[in-house]
Order: C-alpha cells, then structure tokens, then sequence
C-alpha cells in the first residue's frame, strides 16, 4: 500500500481533490435547488406542497446510478446539448443532493416556533420579512449540520461519477490499477483516503453541531 | 435583497427551465451538406484513446485510422476538419443533436441504431473472437465454452450481446461497462473468456503477448461504417460515394496496412 | 427539443425485465436479512463492557459509513482475489451491501436498545422473570416498535445500493437498463421503465411498513421516520 501511495500519491490526492471540488459543485446547486423544493414544502398553497413531496419522494426512490446514467445519455437528448461527463455527474449529484436538501430545508423551518411566526404578522410584517429577518436566521443555523451529513453522503456517491468516465478519485484508482496490474493496493489505498477525508468532515460537523446548538422553546 | 417566498421561486425556476427548453431547440432548416459547404468546416466525431483507430498525441492532437479518413473526407468537400471527441454512447448522441456532421470512431452498422442514425457502407469488417488467458488449457476450442460453467465476459449492449449466444447458446454471459473490466475480470479468473472484435484482440495480443491465447473461428460479421444524421439523402449520398471510392481504389487498404500493419480483411461478405 | 419518445422500441427488452426485478428483489432480501444479524451482533459489540469490543463496533461503523459501497464493492470483487478469494458479481455484491448496511442496522438497532431504561431491566429482574422472558415480553416488543420505521428506511437504501451490482455483472434493473439503453439508444425510454420499477418497489415498500406499522402497532404510529 505504501508503494501505491509514493508512486502516485500526488495524483490521488489531486483526484481527491477533484472528488471535493464536484461534490461541493453538486452540494451548493443541490441546496439552491432543494431550498426551493423545501420552501415549497412548507408554503401556503397544497399544489406546491404536493408537488415538492413528489420531488423528494421520486429521487429519493431512484438509485443515484441510475440517475448518472440517465443525465449523461438521457438529458443530451432532451435538451439539446452534449453534457460533458463532469457535467451530467454534477447534474446527478445536484438531484441528488436537492431531495435531501429539501428535507433540511423544510425541518429547519420547521423547527421554529410557530409562536414567532404569528407574533411577526401580528406586528404587521409580511412573509418575506419574516423569513429574511426572524426565520431564516435561525432556521439556517438549524440547517448547517445536516448539510455536512449532506456533503459526505455526496462525496460517497461521487464515486459513481467513475462509472460514466469521469475521472475522479475512484475511476483514477481504476486507471492505476490498469498500469500496475494489482487491485488490492490501489483500492485499499483509497479506501482510506475516503474514510479520512469524510471523517474528518464529520468531526467538523460535529463540532457545527455543538456550537450552534440552540434551545428550543 | 433576497426573496425567500416560496411562489416566486417556484416561478422563477419555472420560467428558467422553459427559457433553456426553448433555447434549446436546435434549429434543423440546412441540411447537413449545405451546412458544412457553407461553414467551410467537416465537425467530426472521434473516440480519444483507442488506437489504432483513433488516440490522442500527448499534445491533444488526434490521430489514427479513423482520423485520417476523415481528413480525406474534408479535403474532398474542400472544408477544414474539426475534430470532437466524444465516447461510446455520444458517437450516437452528437448526431442526434446536431453537434456533429459524421461520426468515425470504430462504428458498427447495425440496423436497431440505424433508427436513430444513418450509416454509409463499410469500410472495414471485424468479427468476434473469444479471448483466454494464455495458461488456460482445457479451453481450446468453441465446444469447450459452450458449457453453462463457463463465463464469458462482454462489453454491454455491443453486437455481442446477440452473437455470443449464437455462438455459445449454453455459455454464461457476465456483462461489464468497458474492456478494462473484463480483463480484469479475466486475469483474476471470474471471467474464463473475454470476447471482442478481431481487431481488438489484436492490438491486446500485440500489446501484452504471451498473456492471452486467441481460440481459432470468427463469429460474427459486424460493419464499422461511418454515422450521420438520419433523414439526409444528400449527405449520406455524397458520404456512400466517397466510402464507395475509398475501398475500390485500394487507398482503404493502404491506409490500413499503413495504421495496424497487417492487410485489410475482405470488406464484401461472401455470399 | 425534436425527440419523439416511443416506448414502443423498449418492448423486445422487456421480456428479460423481470428476471432483472427479481435478482434486484432477491440480492435486496438476502441483504437485508444477513446485515440484520449482523446488525445484532454490531449492537451488541457496542454496548459490551468491554472497552476493545465497543471500540471494534464503533470503529467498524464509523468506516462503513464513511466510504462508498462502490468502493467496497471493487475491493471485495476485484481486490479479493488477490488474496486468493475469488467470488462471482453476485456473491460479491451480496458480500458488501451485507457488510454496509450492516453498520446501519448496528445503529438502528442501538438506538431502539438505548431506548429501554436500565430500570425496566431491574423491574424484570426482581419479579423473578430470566433473561429470555425479559427479552420476549419487555425489550423484543418496545424496541420492535421503536426500530420499524427506520428499518423500513433502510430497506430502500439495500434497494438503491443494490443497483451497484450492475457493474460487477450481476443481471439486475439497473445493468438492464444500461443494456437495452446501449443497444437501442433509447436511454429516456429505458431510464423511464427502469425508474417505474424502482419507484414502484421502494413506494411499494413504504406502503408496505405503514400498512403492517398500523396492523401491528395501531394507528397512532404510522409515524414517517424518514
């Protein structure tokens, strides 16, 4: 293993980083996208909230390779252009992501207390006043853990990106294993990268846990 | 000054998707040979990385077989060559959507894709083969695959998908996403034949001798031809009549002699 | 946007689509079971009094649920051999599925355990009842209770994972999908056929773990727990 590692430790770590930057790409689309699903999930009108819980409620039901499968050699076709692998792998991932985002989005405005929705219109103030200045606020900060749950369980399915040709950590550990005829080594090698890199995220988000931890009424 | 509400959102997203949708739309008036006589460019699609048909030189520039067809092409019409590289489902896909005026790139002619696209005739012929590894000696010949324990590995959705059956009807079939599997597979013995066009198992056999053993007979007979779009006479016959030319004056076979060193297999089937 | 969908070129595929569903239901249940024992035993090692024991078990889910199963996969597939076990797509995707989602019934299963109070052990106890007649009567049905909707949870997620198996040649949905796609090029079609079954198997599953939830438990809990 440690051979693996002095001989191409400089590119797995690239790929590793290749591997954070697109599934921070797929993390940041995927939350604009399922904050409008979680918005949507929480609003005044039930088509909206239907609408939302059959988004969640299909990608949550559809394996994320299927879903890279069909972004690559599907969505070409339907909208006209040709998506690059690292395209049609940040498009499955920010699917992916948005489902799950939705839910973080809808529990953490959720977790505020309906009393102070109340009192804010009774003061006179409208909706978007409300959720810039009072909910959002703390709903954010409701937010901010689970989303670093969010960002590894992308980073694993990043991986699947490797499938359809992207070069990522995973697929460069394939190509290595192609020079050096073994696979045992390379796949241990990354194995590890992963579990470090993802660990060490959730230390992080425990201690993003800890800090913003807030009473509640 | 963001704007959290929920509806306006939703709207906003809405009208983006339909804005790209419409976007979108290719805009199909020309067809293809009008479009490339007059943009004075042939874009053409290539596979990198699978020589000797196509690879890319360390500087990004293509070169093969298949490239070197397309140079001719170009240079008949008097345009220019632009090259795209593209993999195994997008040979299909670029058509399709107008990003590209032909496709070389190790292309069979089967008629299920020829709903989808259009072909020219052929310019080379391959078959398949049966590959093992070189230190397998119960597996001589095609009656000792066909044995329900025996595993063949194939590349999925290929022509092999139906002619392995027919070669090997009781044979197990394992289904991989690319060669580089198979052959992994194969060194590690959870798959006991690879199968592949002649012409790959060639480049393998040169590449890494004395590691594998081809079986003798050739099982299918597959036409790699050059894609175009569907539904371009005009196109398609000015592409037929340069394939048709290629072949009868021997350029084919000398290029190709040029590109793998051995001589071109017959390109007419014996009927 | 000039693609005319027409499902019509998916059907000469459909015919091995069933086989497909049942291998993906098939590698599902048998995942589901064996990562459920080993589930039980993970628990166990975690609440042992041993310091080495609890460490093993936190250490093996904290590992599972920081890499991706395709990773694992390729490690039991392709790594394994070298060291002299060779398995064929099936076994070795039954193999790590078991082993990854075995650490997500370890922590199902902890937390309907941490559920019952060290009284109610005491209770038992004292009333003269034995280990097993503790476990049947007062611990089996709370922590049944209280684990059912995140086990129905997880059974969507073997569903989901299963579809890896595709790529280790094992004939399931997904490796159908990717074949009749590649062969017609009809990747919207198979992708919407191959979204149907899967849909359909995990909403059917969920509807399954409500319905049953109700029979069982009455309906004050048809609690999502998602």
């Amino acid at each position: 293993m440690s051979s693996v590692f002095a001989d191409y430790g400089a590119l797995l770590l690239r790929a590793a980083g290749i591997t954070l930057w697109i599934s921070w790409l797929g993390l940041l689309l995927g939350g604009l996208l399922g904050a409008a699903v979680g918005l949507a999930r929480t609003s005044r009108w039930r088509v909206l909230r239907i609408l939302a819980l059959l988004y969640t409620e299909l990608f949550r039901s559809i394996p994320v390779l299927i879903l890279m499968f069909f972004c690559y050699f599907g969505l070409p076709l339907l909208v006209g252009l040709d998506l690059s692998p690292f395209a049609a792998a940040t498009a499955a991932l920010m699917f992916a992501a948005s489902s799950l985002m939705a839910e973080v989005v809808r529990a953490g405005i959720d977790s505020v207390a309906r009393g102070q929705w109340e009192a804010a219109f009774a003061s006179g103030m409208r909706y978007r006043q409300v959720m810039r200045h009072i909910v959002g606020p703390q709903a954010v900060r409701v937010m901010l853990p689970p989303s670093v749950g969010v960002y590894i369980a992308t980073l694993k399915e990043s991986s699947l990106a490797s499938i359809i040709g992207y070069v990522e950590l995973t697929k460069t550990a394939l190509l290595i294993r192609e020079t050096t005829g073994q696979s045992l080594e390379v796949l241990a090698t990354i194995t590890l990268l992963y579990f470090v890199i993802n660990y060490g995220i959730s230390l992080v988000g425990g201690a993003l846990e800890r800090k913003y931890a807030i009473a509640h009424y | 000054m963001k704007r959290f509400s929920a509806g306006r959102l939703s709207s906003v997203f809405l009208c983006a998707f339909a804005a790209l949708m419409v976007l979108a739309a290719p805009a199909h008036s020309q067809s293809t040979l009008g479009q490339v006589m007059s943009s004075g460019k042939l874009r053409v699609a290539i596979i990198g990385g699978n020589p000797p048909y196509s690879s890319l030189t360390p500087s990004g520039e293509p070169e093969g077989y298949d490239i070197e067809i397309a140079k001719r092409i170009a240079a008949a019409l008097n345009v220019e060559p632009e090259f795209i590289t593209v993999d195994i489902p997008a040979r299909v896909t670029v058509l399709q959507t107008g990003k590209a005026d032909i496709t070389v790139a190790n292309f069979t002619k089967t008629v299920q894709r020829s709903t989808s696209i259009a072909f020219t005739d052929p310019y080379v012929v391959v078959s398949l083969q049966f590959l093992v590894r070189a230190d397998q000696n119960d597996l001589q010949t095609i009656e000792d695959i066909n044995d329900r324990d025996v595993v063949v590995g194939i590349t999925r959705g290929g022509t092999a998908e139906q002619n392995v059956p027919l070669a090997a009807p009781d044979a197990s079939i394992a289904r991989f996403n690319n060669e580089t599997d198979i052959l992994a597979a194969l060194d590690t013995g959870q798959v006991h034949v690879m199968s592949q066009d002649n012409l790959y198992n060639a480049e393998l056999m040169k590449n890494r001798s004395g590691q594998y053993k081809v079986l003798p007979g050739l099982y299918s007979y597959e036409e790699i031809a050059i894609g175009l779009p569907a539904g371009d006479f005009d196109w398609w016959r000015v592409l037929n009549t340069w394939v048709g030319q290629f072949n009868a004056s021997g350029d084919n076979a000398r290029l190709f002699k040029e590109w793998f060193g051995y001589d071109l297999p017959p390109i007419q089937a014996q009927y | 946007m000039s693609y005319d969908l027409n499902l019509r070129t998916v059907v000469p595929y459909l015919g091995s689509l069933p086989e497909a569903a049942l291998v993906t239901v098939g590698l599902s249940v048998f995942t589901i079971v064996l990562s459920l024992l080993l589930g039980i035993g993970g628990a166990l090692l975690r609440r042992s009094r041993a310091v080495t024991f609890r460490f093993v078990g936190a250490a093996y889910v904290e590992f599972m649920r920081n890499t991706p199963l395709l990773v694992l996969l390729y490690l039991v597939y392709f790594g394994l051999p070298q060291l002299g076990l060779r398995l064929n797509g099936f076994q070795a995707a039954l193999i790590a599925l078991t082993i990854n989602s075995g650490a997500y019934m370890t922590e199902i299963l902890r937390g309907g355990l941490m559920a019952i109070p060290r009284g109610q052990y005491e209770a038992a106890f004292s009333q003269g009842m034995t280990g097993f007649q503790t476990f049947r009567y007062i611990v089996f049905p709370q922590v049944f209770r209280i684990i059912y909707p995140p086990l129905g949870n997880q059974f969507i997620q073997v569903v989901l994972g299963s579809s890896l198996a595709s790529v280790v040649a094992v004939n399931d949905v997904a490796s159908w999908m990717q074949t009749a796609g590649s062969a017609t090029f009809r990747y919207i079609e198979t992708f919407l056929v191959a979204g149907i079954v899967y849909v359909g198997l995990c909403q059917a599953i969920n509807l399954a773990r409500i319905v049953t939830g109700r029979l069982l438990f009455g309906p004050a809990h048809v609690a999502r727990g998602r």
